[in-house]
């Protein structure tokens, strides 16, 4: 037995061997009973390492569908998130249309007119503020939407808004709760009253 | 990956085992793999390169997470009590079942990189260039890693059952 030839019994097996080269293996093969035998365990081996891994290694029940959900809980989802940035960007236009409007139609206590409508309606605006004063609201923490009240943070709190009406006895003002301090909402419930004499203006 | 994970699934777990040769681990490595590659499919230039690409990740997610334990050991030890010593395999198969168990314990009694050389070409029949780009090696250390294995493995089985009766039955002249 040649035993710097069995040392190629590998390289033999897997094909690495030139032509020439497998064909002297081969005369050594067919006269070394023990490279013989080691190739017939090497079969075995792969014989036994290719089937046996099917069935001795069973999958963990359920494990596909987990990577297959874990992958689609992955994917984007262009419609929600979709859906979300315009729930979001609807929830800051509302806000900011109700602070615009309030804030903007009222001028918080301290500051000037500037933010009165220029066409404000009749009997509104422009009046002591005295009167119908905006009730301080319950300081609610909101962290739901605390995302979204972006302009309470980004600048400095203008205080309580004050409101009334230029005439009081034209209508009844009625506060209205918000999450949002910067807020003011009110309802204005006008009067009814009985016409009144020639050039009457209704104030006092 | 144009591979359906009903093909590709069962294939990364097991070499997952091999690389773990732990079944809780493989199964997690598993998951973890199908999810790194699915953020990184756009890496994948061949689709029918998904089954060597994803051992690729997984190779590299395994020496990650022992790099992050800093100890094989732990492995070991975990492999010894959870792992593969419970194999249960069908009934029918008893003689081959323990045949299967014997080469499977022998073949995680190697080296690591003589471990995951010789899955990959006796279980998964990839090409060793394809061996080194899954591990990261130079096919030259895949062909030296590959026969090391294969002859450490022949020396540990020798003795096996099905083998003295393979060898009985059909040894040629």
């Amino acid at each position: 037995m040649n035993r710097s030839q069995c040392e190629h019994l590998d390289d033999y097996l897997l094909g690495w061997l030139s032509p020439d080269e497998a064909a002297a293996f081969e005369r050594h093969l067919a006269g070394c009973p023990a490279c013989g035998r080691e190739r017939e365990v090497q079969r075995s081996i792969e014989n036994l390492l290719g089937s046996g891994e099917a069935f001795s290694e069973p999958l963990p029940l359920g494990l596909i569908d987990r990577i297959r959900d874990g992958l689609q809980a992955d994917q984007p989802r262009p419609s929600g998130r979709r859906a979300w940035v315009l729930a979001v960007a609807a929830s800051v236009l509302v806000l900011a249309l109700a602070g615009g409007l309030t804030l903007g139609r009222w001028s918080p206590r301290g500051q000037q007119q500037a933010a009165v409508p220029s066409q404000p309606q009749q009997g509104v605006a422009s009046a002591p503020d005295n009167l119908s004063p905006r009730e301080p609201l319950p300081e609610e923490s909101t962290p739901n939407r605390a995302a979204l009240a972006v302009p309470a943070a980004a600048r400095p709190h203008p205080g309580p808004a004050r409101v009334a009406l230029a005439d009081p006895s034209a209508g009844i003002v009625v506060p209205v709760a918000t999450k949002n301090p910067n807020i003011t909402m009110v309802w204005i419930y006008p009067t009814i009253k009985p016409a009144a004499p020639s050039g009457a203006s209704g104030s006092e | 990956m144009s591979n359906s994970l009903e093909e590709l699934v069962p294939r990364v777990y097991r070499f997952a085992l091999r690389l773990t040769r732990d079944r809780h681990e493989a199964e997690d490595l598993a998951q973890e793999t199908f999810l790194r590659g699915w953020g990184h499919r756009a890496a994948l230039r061949d689709p029918a390169a998904a089954r060597t690409w994803l051992f690729g990740i997984a190779v590299n997610l395994w020496r990650s997470r022992l790099r992050r334990r800093r100890t094989a050991r732990q492995g070991l030890e975990s492999s010894e009590e959870a792992g593969l010593g419970r194999v249960r395999l069908p009934d029918q198969d008893a003689i081959a079942r323990e045949d299967v168990a014997r080469v499977l314990q022998a073949m995680d009694a190697l080296p690591d990189r003589q471990r995951e050389v010789l899955y990959l070409h006796a279980c998964e029949a990839l090409s060793l260039p394809q061996i080194a780009e899954v591990l990261g090696i130079h096919p030259g250390a895949v062909k030296a890693s590959l026969s090391l294995a294969r002859k450490r493995l022949r020396r540990q089985l020798k003795d096996l059952d099905c083998l003295r009766r393979v060898c009985g039955n059909e040894t040629s002249p």
